[in-house]
């Protein structure tokens, strides 16, 4: 009888394995339907099943309106599960039952009603197991959850594709936008064909852009207004995606979100309400951004690449940190500065 | 940082006690330097049209400086009073006249206003400034059909005893704040002793012409020395004099 | 609205500076006390009757003190004038200015009515200075006394071309004899609105001015019979109409042909572009009377046939128009954005719409105090009609070749060897090859100069902006987006500076968005919250952004707090017009230290018998000394020009 139905337990899971998908939640009928129970005997349905539950490759679920309800384990899992220790065990469906979204630990603790200590325990084998993992959540930074090792965290957790462990990439990040707003450039002007160059006249187009164009030799003019081959979010998608930067995939609004930090950047420009996107830069002095320092660190003579000085950015004066306290006559004042002098050491070289 | 830090470190009773909240640390009891580290921006060079701007500034500033308005309340000379002020803060390397001193360039103590060629617009001028723009000028005449209210009373306080004039002000000074007594009366000291400048003999010329035609314009200045009540007031309660540094 | 410290410090600093510190003296009293009359001026002063006499009508002459007498006390009140006092540091600007403009006999014209404050034409006709051409001294200094024998200096020598080349000093004498312009270089500064007529107005502070003002509207019969809201607003207008009517200097008005100004320089088709920035590169070397300038000036006077034969009226009292002169200095500023972002051609096609408008602009704005960003309306200039600008342009700027194609697909294939821009607006214009009269000519400019500003009409520019109408397209531009714009350039470029790129993107993030909380914030920003948190702190200590607490409950716990980030720009900018001020003080204050410093030195320089005669009297040692001075003068002086011209897009852009 027993060797009977592990045969016949054996016939459903290949069937089953061969039937329904990895996540497919099937019901009694379905199981029968299989026509794997001789005369379809619930008696011996229900042997079966508890068989393979019991040899982890089903796991017994509620179904809708509180039926039973099976899903298949594969024989892998199944061996994994074997080799777990009841309370390890029920703690691995916990979590496995939150998919890509993970489990707080203290959820698991809850819905287990096992000790701390225990619970402990049990997570730390999991985890040396490499069954499952903790995830960081960006939401709740400071939670400990934990997911399946084999699952990829949803976008909810690790908010989105620009965070790495819960911590926002700003590496990646800066290079997709580097990416994107070079590609950008190149549809937004117009690069003088290499033969026309000799003729048309030296134009500068940006601050410092003479300088770079000198080195580079290369001549770009804007488009007329009604110009309309500015890129869409669509295009610029499709050319992220294109470009081998990015591991993963990224989603229109992945790419809008980049886009409109771009656009505070005032590197870019949406021009028809967001349809299209145009480059401030024309591709070389994008290429020449890249490696520019911050603003407080340009030397006299570097191109300025940025927004420009004004008088309280020169000025010894302008960002001077004793400003409150300066007064003449006072022991800060203008007269006795020691500011002055390595400004002008700067300025005037002496 | 060390004292807020000592208190609230929950230290276990019976510790040595030490100011040092964070060893290990830089210790902050070194005084902050006055000019702490600051990394001084570095500034474009003057473009051609910026270099064009300030020699325009330059030379327009130096008109005035050698114009007949530009005047100092201060120039410590020799010639100052003994005893004065001025003749404390007399500067024995530059103050003794010498034979390059010819050479020198002269400070005004007062702003030349006559006979420099320039003729003023009186009616932009208030009545009481007339006499001095106007060296010739007759109070008792009537001007426009408007006689001069003010020929009636105090025709003696005039300008021909500043004497007089300075103990007034310094009597009234008292009652104010008075550090910088010594300073004002160097400052009249010396308009008082004259230079010896033929230029500003041309304005004690004036002066003179002042003194005898001067209107009795002061009687304002009476009206007030009883009313110490007008103070601040200027009785239109307008609240903005001179407060227009916004208007364009 | 009474003057802050820093600004008070400031002016009295430029009065100090130009003329002396007794002049410096009573400005600052009278700051301090707002108003006085002569025997309280004397208390607090603490100057004598005379020094006050004469310091008093001195500055009266030069706009430095406005004065009031009462009729009710018949007492005189005197009062500072901070404006006048503050735009002294302007000067070098304004005369450059006039100078690119109008050539350098009238940039000397405009100094030497600077010099006096205001000035009767017949004062100006006796100035040995402005009699001819090329300045009378090499040092440029006036000596006013000798009124020597009258020359008719409206008549005009309308002769050029004989002393174009060669060095200044060759043929100084032969220039020395040619009697200068006097009178159409007037007309040329009135009718750019340079110069105005004075008014009595001008004396009074524009507080009293408002006072008489509303007492005479009051007083009128029609608005006596007014009564309730009604008679408010009548009131208002009427005071504001009587205002303007009594300080409103204009002359202007008559002397404009055809819309322009009188001695605008006509492009003159050799080539050449006279527009300011252009002709003022190509000499390099001369600073003062070259002859290039005579030249045009010649050329402009002479056209404007018959007219100038009339001279002004001698009795005619000027004064320099500072309200006009910011509209041109702020023109200026937005052709510099041009220039940052657009092609050279573009910004030239640009300043001569500006220019256009500029002429019809009497003001910045109508309101004297600073405008609250959120509660500012737009207020369009003058619409020009693109054929002015047309004909305005330099003929010969190229306007070609500017811009890429419409369809750079076919512009590849298709290329012949031409203006790019031909291939591409074939299809929807039709104008075809050069072969083309004068007529389509003109059409083919008016469609390039339209596309043009077309670009600067679209972002990142959004310089100007098109009226269609039924006879065309005209041009304007938005004053106050634009002044907007400018302000946020000045800001925008200090956060650069100060606290890096990250920063500006959270403080445009903060401006665009208004209140977020640090998560929100990071959103947008897409900056880790190490680095947001540390740019925000920094930026909330240097004054940038604000933190609001919203308490969820009465407990005002921190763990129920909701905190938002802020941006207020009029708080911003009116803290940094303030330090702006403190910097121009410092660096004043400092020149003064350094000049100090050099006394005796520099007292040699300025020997009577050395002025002048510098390579003569001085070693080399001693003129090198003198140059190193000059520059670090001329750096500091040159730094605090630039803050000036924050100072005038905070306050008066």
């Amino acid at each position: 009888m027993a060797s009977r139905v592990t045969e016949i337990a054996s016939r459903l899971y290949d069937a089953c394995l061969e039937r329904f998908e990895a996540d497919h939640l099937f019901y009694q009928q379905d199981l029968l339907a299989l026509d794997v129970i001789p005369k379809g005997e619930i008696d011996l349905l229900l042997k079966c099943a508890q068989s393979l539950v019991d040899q982890k490759l089903f796991r017994l679920l509620q179904g809708a309106n509180n039926r039973l309800a099976w899903k298949i384990i594969s024989r892998d899992d199944a061996e994994k599960l074997q080799s777990l220790s009841p309370d390890e065990s029920l703690v691995y469906n916990v979590i496995h039952s939150s998919g890509r979204s993970g489990v707080w630990v203290r959820n698991i603790q809850s819905r287990t009603n096992l000790h701390k200590s225990i619970l402990d325990r049990c997570v730390k084998s999991l985890e040396s197991k490499n069954y499952i993992k903790s995830v960081h959540n960006v939401k709740y930074p400071t939670r400990k959850m934990y997911m399946l090792a084999g699952l990829a965290p949803s976008e909810d957790i690790t908010g989105g594709a620009w965070f790495t462990d819960g911590v926002l990439d700003s590496t990646f990040i800066n290079a997709l936008a580097g990416v994107i707003e070079y590609k950008v450039s190149t549809q937004s002007w117009y690069e003088v064909p290499a033969a026309d160059r000799g003729r048309s006249k030296r134009i500068k187009t940006a601050t410092g852009m003479a300088e770079v164009k000198s080195e580079s030799e290369k001549t770009f003019l804007p488009y007329p207004a009604n110009y309309s081959g500015y890129p869409t979010i669509e295009w610029i998608t499709t050319e992220v995606n294109k470009s081998g930067v990015t591991p993963v995939r990224l989603g229109e609004d992945s790419v809008i979100q980049l886009v409109q930090m771009l656009c505070f950047d005032k590197k870019l420009v949406s021009l028809n309400n967001g349809l299209n996107y145009k480059a401030v830069k024309n591709p070389v002095v994008v290429k020449a951004g890249f490696n520019r320092k911050p603003a407080a660190e340009e030397e006299a003579g570097s191109p300025i690449l940025g927004l420009g000085k004004n008088g309280m950015t020169e000025a010894p004066c302008g960002s001077c940190p004793n400003i409150r306290l300066c007064s003449p006559g006072a022991a800060i004042s203008p007269e006795t500065c020691e500011y002055f002098d390595p400004w002008y050491e700067k300025v005037l070289g002496f | 940082m060390s004292r807020f830090g000592a208190k609230k470190g929950n230290r276990a009773p019976g510790a040595e006690f030490t100011w040092d909240a964070d060893p290990g640390g830089v210790p902050d009891t070194a005084p902050t330097p006055l000019y702490p580290a600051y990394v001084v921006p570095w500034a474009r060079k003057l473009s051609e049209k910026e270099q064009s701007e300030v020699n325009h500034y330059r030379h327009l500033r130096e008109r005035f400086h050698e114009g007949p308005y530009y005047s100092v309340l201060d120039t410590s000379s020799s010639s100052a009073k003994k005893g004065s002020a001025a003749r404390a803060n007399f500067d024995p390397f530059h103050g003794m006249p010498s034979y390059s001193g010819r050479y020198q360039k002269k400070r005004r103590t007062l702003p030349k206003i006559a006979n420099i060629g320039r003729e003023y617009e009186t009616r932009y001028f208030p009545r009481e400034l007339w006499p001095t723009i106007m060296p010739n000028f007759r109070p008792n005449a009537s001007i426009d059909g408007f006689h001069a209210q003010t020929a009636l009373a105090g025709m003696k306080r005039g300008f021909e005893d500043d004497e007089d004039e300075e103990d007034d002000t310094a009597k009234r000074r008292t009652a104010g704040a008075d550090e910088d007594e010594g300073e004002g009366d160097a400052d009249e000291g010396e308009l008082l002793e004259g230079d010896e400048e033929a230029e500003e003999e041309i304005v004690d010329d004036d002066f003179e012409d002042d003194e005898d035609d001067m209107g009795g314009d002061y009687n304002a200045e009476q009206y007030f020395d009883g009313g110490d009540d007008e103070f601040g007031d200027d009785g239109f309660g307008d609240g903005g004099g001179g407060g227009d540094e916004d208007t364009y | 609205m009474t003057m802050s410290q820093y600004a008070a410090e400031l002016c009295a600093l430029l009065i100090e500076d130009q003329f002396g510190d007794l002049f410096a003296r009573i400005f600052t009293t009278l700051q301090r006390y707002e108003r006085l009359p002569l025997p309280r001026l004397k208390f607090y002063s603490r100057l004598t009757e005379r020094q006050l006499h004469h310091g008093l009508a001195a500055m009266i002459q030069h706009h430095l003190v406005f004065h009031f007498t009462s009729l009710e006390d018949g007492n005189t009140y005197y009062a500072a004038n901070p404006q006048a006092a503050y735009y002294l540091i302007r000067s070098g600007k304004i005369i450059h200015l006039v100078e690119s403009r109008l050539g350098e006999y009238a940039a000397r014209v405009m100094e030497t009515i600077l010099y006096l404050g205001h000035v009767p034409i017949k004062h100006l006709e006796t100035l040995p200075d402005l009699r001819y051409l090329a300045p009378a001294a090499p040092n440029g200094l006036v000596k006013e006394e000798e009124p020597e024998e009258e020359q008719e200096p409206q008549e005009l020598d309308t002769e050029a071309g004989e002393e174009t080349n060669g060095a200044n000093g060759d043929h100084a004498e032969e220039v020395l004899q040619k009697p200068a312009p006097l009178h159409s270089t007037l007309k040329a500064l009135a009718s750019h609105g340079y110069i105005i007529r004075v008014k009595d107005a001008h004396f009074q502070s524009p507080e009293d001015n408002y006072i008489e003002a509303h007492k005479a509207a009051s007083n009128r019969s029609d608005i006596k019979m007014l009564k309730g809201k009604r008679l408010t607003e009548e009131l208002l207008q009427k005071t504001e109409e009587i205002l303007r009517e009594r300080t409103d200097g204009d002359l202007s008005e008559g002397l404009m042909v055809n819309g322009l100004p009188r001695g605008v320089k006509r492009k003159i088709a050799n080539g050449t572009s006279e527009s300011a920035s252009k002709w003022h590169q190509t000499d390099h070397n001369g600073t003062n009377g070259n002859h290039a300038d005579d030249d045009e000036e010649n050329d402009w006077s002479e056209d404007e046939d018959g007219f100038d034969n009339i001279p002004m009226e001698p009795s005619l009292v000027l004064r320099v128009n500072y309200e006009k002169l910011d509209v041109a200095l702020r023109n200026a500023r937005f052709v510099e954005m041009a220039k940052d972002d657009a092609a050279p051609a573009t910004a030239e096609v640009y300043e001569t719409l500006l220019r256009r408008i500029e002429y019809v602009t009497k003001r910045c704005r109508d309101t004297s105090e600073i405008p609250r960003e959120g509660e500012e309306g737009e207020q369009f200039s003058i619409p020009i009609e693109t054929y002015k600008i047309v004909s305005d342009v330099d003929p010969h700027l190229d306007l070609s070749g500017c811009m890429g194609p419409l369809n750079p697909a076919s512009a590849s294939v298709n290329r012949r060897g031409k203006r790019p821009l031909e291939n591409g607006v074939n299809g929807d214009n039709h104008y075809e090859d050069e072969d083309e009269d004068t007529v389509d000519d003109d059409v083919s400019r008016a469609y390039e100069i339209n596309q043009h500003l077309q670009l600067l009409e679209q972002a990142p520019h959004n310089l100007a902006s098109h009226v269609r109408l039924s006879d065309g397209i005209k041009w304007r531009v938005g004053f106050r987006g634009l002044a907007r714009k400018l302000r946020h350039l000045e800001l925008e470029r200090l956060v650069e500076m100060r606290y890096g790129d990250v920063a500006l993107r959270v403080l445009r993030v903060l401006h665009a968005k208004g209140k977020l909380d640090e998560k929100r914030l990071q959103e947008i920003s897409l900056l880790p919250f190490k680095d947001l948190r540390q740019t925000l702190a920094s930026m909330q200590a240097g004054g940038f952004v604000d933190l609001q607490e919203v308490p969820k409950d009465a407990q005002r716990q921190p763990s129920k707090t909701i905190f938002l980030w802020y941006f207020d720009p009029d708080r911003v900018c009116s803290s940094v017009l303030e330090d702006t001020y403190k910097a121009m003080s410092r660096t004043l204050q400092r020149i003064k230290f350094e000049r100090n410093l050099r006394r005796d030195f520099l007292d040699k320089t300025e020997r009577s018998d050395v002025k002048g005669n510098e390579e003569r009297w001085l070693s080399e040692g001693e003129l090198e000394q003198l140059q190193r001075w000059r520059d670090m003068e001329a750096i500091l002086l040159g730094v605090v020009s630039r803050l000036d011209d924050m100072v005038a897009v905070f306050r008066d852009f």
